[in-house]
């Protein structure tokens, strides 16, 4: 097992592994608070192995048009992840972020996008911090900027999802749910793994 | 742990680990205040014998070591020392964050007491108070917190009150745009809306801005217009942040970088630190944070 696989192992299979991920995500939750100035809470974060045919339907109706907040971990830790917000919300979250009144955004143009990357990027360095705290690793952990893409749900996960398609009919992901105290709105970050199939190996 | 801390004077700083050996922190502008603990007895040492600008001198009547030092300093001999960061809990004015990245705990997360109550603590504890709530040389004034058997320095913001204490007043401050000739500032962010909000911002204190969206253009854009001081993000594409400081660097060495990042990770802070960032600081970042160390960067 390499270094990479190191890390996940010890998030994925580790003694501390539900401390570990409950905690990252709950700092990931305060910051998306701050930033959004309204609380926002995290449920418990879940790790599935799911088929690849049916990860399409599992957050959503795949023709629902929605904005994907896609990262990459590249430096000291490798993996994909992707935020999935419903648009209405990331519209909502695009005005709050830039201090505008709600329902001010009615598209989705560079201005909000640009707002929507940097909520991806905050969120996944959040992330980062806190394994990088509660690992206790030296190394330093890095995002890749943050792409924003508005489509439907079936295209945006096909896209995150291809790679992975070449090399296993399954896909490990951490799966967290964050969503309003009103629950009006609800979006999903999940992150693949960058080793996913190696360590799946190593596993069996 | 509290019980090891032997006196606090805040507003300077005081580490008292013998009646003869005290250690005087003064001058630091932004850090103001920490709270030490017993193997800061060999920490105190480390840093008399690390950093420049140390002196000896006298001090109410007690032998007295004065240590004049910036919190990057601070930060980047302990890094260098490999001391262990986790074991000294800090809250400074301009520096906290760096010293949180940099793995000392700065958590405000404690029960808040008010300070007759915290005096009150201070003493079943054992622990003398020397001074308390001065505004300093720095013109600010602090208050003290204590809860679960951690001591925390707080300054406070202008205008917050303090309660009732014998509090010396500060001399009147100045405006700071009085104090500091208005500069230009490179704002390097990926992020349009990053950049875009603190042009606004900066604009609005009186600061000109030049923009770069990268590790490339903010290289570019320094060698054509050499501002006096640049904001730089470390997560973006073609070059990041830390690269682009040591290109900078290269060019000119008195370049005067803070590093502001999302990167909340002491290995970070480390490495901008010794790669020679004046300061660095966490997104999202308070605006009156944002200009006091731009205020203190530039001095």
């Amino acid at each position: 097992m390499n270094e990479q696989e190191t890390i996940w192992d010890s998030l994925i299979n580790g003694p501390r592994s539900a401390e570990i991920l409950g905690t990252t995500m709950e700092r990931v939750a305060r910051g998306l608070s701050d930033m959004a100035e309204q609380i926002i809470i995290h449920d418990t974060p879940k790790i599935k192995e799911i088929p690849l045919a049916q990860i399409a339907t599992r957050a959503g109706a795949p023709e629902a048009e929605i904005v994907g907040i896609y990262l990459q971990m590249e430096t000291g830790m490798r993996g994909r992840v992707i935020m999935i917000l419903p648009l209405g919300f990331a519209m909502n979250l695009a005005d709050l972020m830039s201090g505008s009144p709600r329902g001010t955004s009615t598209r989705l143009g560079m201005m909000e996008r640009s707002v929507l990357a940097e909520v991806g990027n905050l969120s996944l360095s959040y992330f980062l911090n806190a394994v990088a705290d509660l690992t206790g690793r030296s190394e330093m952990l890095q995002p890749s900027p943050p792409a924003v893409i508005v489509d439907m749900l079936g295209a945006i996960l096909d896209l995150f999802i291809t790679s992975a398609a070449a090399m296993s009919d399954d896909l490990l992901i951490v799966e967290t749910i964050f969503t309003d105290v009103a629950r009006t709105m609800q979006f999903r970050l999940w992150m693949l793994p960058g080793s996913t199939i190696d360590w799946a190996h190593d596993k069996g | 742990m509290a019980g090891n801390l032997r006196s606090v004077l805040i507003g300077e700083m005081i580490i008292s680990n013998a009646p003869d050996d005290v250690l005087v922190a003064h001058g630091l502008g932004s850090c103001v205040a920490i709270c030490l603990y017993d193997p800061l007895k060999q920490m105190g040492g480390m840093l008399h014998a690390l950093l420049p600008g140390t002196n000896s001198g006298k001090r109410r009547g007690k032998p007295t070591k004065y240590v004049d030092l910036g919190t990057e300093l601070l930060v980047a001999a302990l890094v260098k020392k490999g001391a262990r960061l986790g074991r000294l809990r800090a809250y400074l004015s301009g520096g906290a964050h760096m010293l949180s990245s940099a793995g000392f705990d700065s958590s405000l997360n404690i029960g808040e007491h008010n300070v007759l109550s915290a005096k009150a603590a201070l003493k079943d504890a054992g622990i003398r108070i020397r001074a308390q709530d001065t505004g300093g040389s720095t013109g600010r004034t602090v208050k003290l917190h204590i809860a679960n058997g951690q001591v925390i320095v707080k300054t406070l913001k202008q205008g917050e009150q303090t309660l009732k204490t014998k509090r010396r007043h500060a001399p009147p401050v100045k405006p700071r745009a009085q104090e500091i000739p208005m500069a230009t500032v490179m704002i390097t962010d990926d992020s349009l809306f990053i950049r875009n909000k603190l042009a606004k911002l900066l604009a609005q204190k009186g600061y000109e801005t030049l923009l770069a969206g990268d590790g490339v253009e903010a290289v570019r854009v320094y060698r054509e217009s050499k501002p006096d001081v640049v904001l730089m993000d470390i997560t973006m594409p073609r070059k990041n942040g830390l690269d682009a400081l040591s290109e900078i660097l290269q060019f000119d060495p008195r370049a005067r970088v803070i590093m502001l990042t999302a990167l909340d990770q002491k290995s970070v802070a480390a490495t901008a630190i010794m790669t020679g960032a004046k300061d660095f600081l966490a997104k999202p970042v308070r605006s009156e944070r944002l200009i006091m160390t731009l205020e203190k960067v530039l001095r």
